[in-house]
């Protein structure tokens, strides 16, 4: 494995943060980011003045456009980025912030994901959620992300041989992951008997392989380790960042992610390999959504993932290690923070009841964006524990 | 629910790709120098799903619905319901607009 190339040299996340609000919230969006900035100033010592950066992620500002946080929050800033990536949100904003950090754009940037649920929110998200998906895809049905990921999830299965019995053990693993963590809404044990037996959606997914929809918050900061230590912090050193987006949009298939295209510098960048990670967290909307960044990041056989997955115990104990959405619910673009934020928490040991031995390195993948029959950002970002 | 709006194909007069869904150019070289043409007349099913579960009141008597994707070829893919239950990967298929009690959709019937 070649030697770190010190992109990402010196620069650290800390600083984890979670918040449920539950399944509805009438708290409104920018109130949810304020929380989150002051539970992150609260639990850091970071003085709000010092954050002279911002990254943030939401899909229910609207009609705000994101800059108007600046104000609402109280924020002079010499560095702002609207991350809205969905899924791919929390591993692109750490990639920028990052890279802002280390071109001395700012300082200290807070990475802030967050969004409420109404009863009408998500309905209202899907219906209008792009060009394409309003006029040709949400009219067969209205069934939203779930038919796209039921006909995914469908080529998949046909493609590989993978069985819903596989996808039953990822999803029962993932709730096991969750049985001690706070902020799961959904963390007694599933059975394979429950989730074979379960209402279906979309044929082959069934309500466990659905995420359900719920009002939350995921923070951290990113700044150099040097101030990290300075303000007596604990935080995890970024080692390596990658995108990609539309990485195969003149095919047909909507199966490939993109994180094939960038792994070897991925692991190149950061010094390790698959083998080296001792815990991963991937987005899980959907489990196929799993397996598939779990493939093309050189975990599981391409192809054979699912069946793979299934009975390793080993990679389930160490993959979405706080139970993933399946388990915690999707917070909309705040989703795309919650397996980065677990990882941080793992790295610094602030995972209280459910924290793993010995985790030195760890992987999170993120994917997101579907406008018509794909997502189309993808991202990976290794991270090292201080120690 | 708005009325459904199933847009044509359109291809590049300057470098003869198509993008669907239409967009008023070309996704590959950009030219706004594309035309309209009429969807392929059949494809082959990538996947089916039976949908039970629906966003809209007017579409839940209607569940479940079985819907496809469709390869067209030239990297196009669209959605389509279908009167079918099951489809496998690969089935040659007869694509047409038809009148459902939820709009005039593109439709799949097995060639």
């Amino acid at each position: 494995m070649a030697a770190p190339t010190g992109t990402y040299q010196g620069l650290v996340v800390t600083s984890p943060v979670s918040l449920m609000f539950g399944r509805f919230s009438n708290a409104s969006t920018p109130l949810l980011f304020a929380r989150a900035l002051k539970q992150l100033l609260e639990q850091s010592g970071v003085k709000k003045t010092d954050v002279d950066g911002l990254a943030v992620s939401s899909f229910s500002l609207r009609p705000d456009p994101a800059i108007a946080l600046s104000r609402s929050l109280g924020l002079s800033l010499r560095w702002f980025q609207d991350v809205n990536l969905g899924g791919a949100s929390g591993g692109v904003a750490l990639n920028r912030a990052a890279r802002a950090v280390a071109a001395g754009d700012a300082d200290i940037v807070a990475c802030i994901g967050a969004d409420k649920n109404t009863e009408t929110g998500f309905q209202d998200l899907i219906r209008d959620f792009s060009v394409a998906s309003r006029d040709s895809v949400y009219p067969y049905g209205a069934g939203g992300p779930t038919s796209v990921f039921a006909l995914l999830t469908k080529q998949y299965m046909a493609e590989s041989g993978a069985t819903r019995a596989d996808f039953a053990s990822i999803c029962s693993a993932q709730r096991d992951n969750a049985k001690a963590v706070p902020h799961a809404v959904f963390n007694k044990p599933l059975t394979t008997e429950e989730y074979l037996t379960a209402r279906m959606i979309a044929d082959p997914l069934c309500l466990y392989d659905c995420v359900m929809p719920v009002s939350g918050a995921e923070a951290f900061f990113v700044m150099t380790e040097e101030r990290a230590k300075a303000l007596g912090l604990s935080y995890a050193r970024v080692l390596s960042s990658i995108e990609a987006h539309n990485a195969y949009g003149g095919e047909s298939s909507p199966l490939g992610g993109g994180w094939a295209l960038g792994r070897e510098k991925l692991y190149a960048e950061a010094g390790v390999g698959p083998e080296d990670i001792d815990i991963v967290e991937t987005y899980d909307d959907y489990p196929v959504v799993s397996v598939l960044q779990l493939e093309e990041l050189g975990f599981l056989a391409p192809g054979k993932g699912a069946s793979q997955l299934a009975v390793s115990t080993q990679l389930q104990q160490k993959h979405n290690t706080s139970g993933g959405q399946l388990s915690c619910g999707q917070a909309g673009a705040a989703g795309g923070y919650l397996g980065l934020v677990e990882a941080i928490r793992q790295l610094t040991g602030q995972a209280d009841g459910w924290q793993h031995v010995d985790v030195h390195h760890a992987l999170v993948s993120g994917y997101g964006m579907v406008v018509y029959d794909r997502c189309l950002a993808t991202c990976a970002t290794i991270l090292e524990a201080e120690g | 629910m708005k009325n459904p709006q199933t847009s044509n194909p359109e291809k590049c007069v300057d470098c003869h790709i198509l993008t669907y869904p239409s967009q008023g150019f070309c996704h590959s070289c950009l030219s706004e120098n594309t035309v309209p043409i009429e969807l392929p007349a059949s494809g082959r099913v990538m996947a089916i799903t039976r949908l039970h579960h629906s966003f809209e009141e007017e579409i839940k008597p209607l569940l479940p619905l079985s819907i496809a994707t469709v390869d067209i070829g030239a990297g196009c893919v669209v959605f389509v319901l279908t009167a079918e239950k099951t489809l496998d990967a690969g089935t040659a298929v007869n694509l047409d607009h038809r009148t459902w009690p939820i709009g005039n959709l593109l439709t799949a019937v097995r060639e």
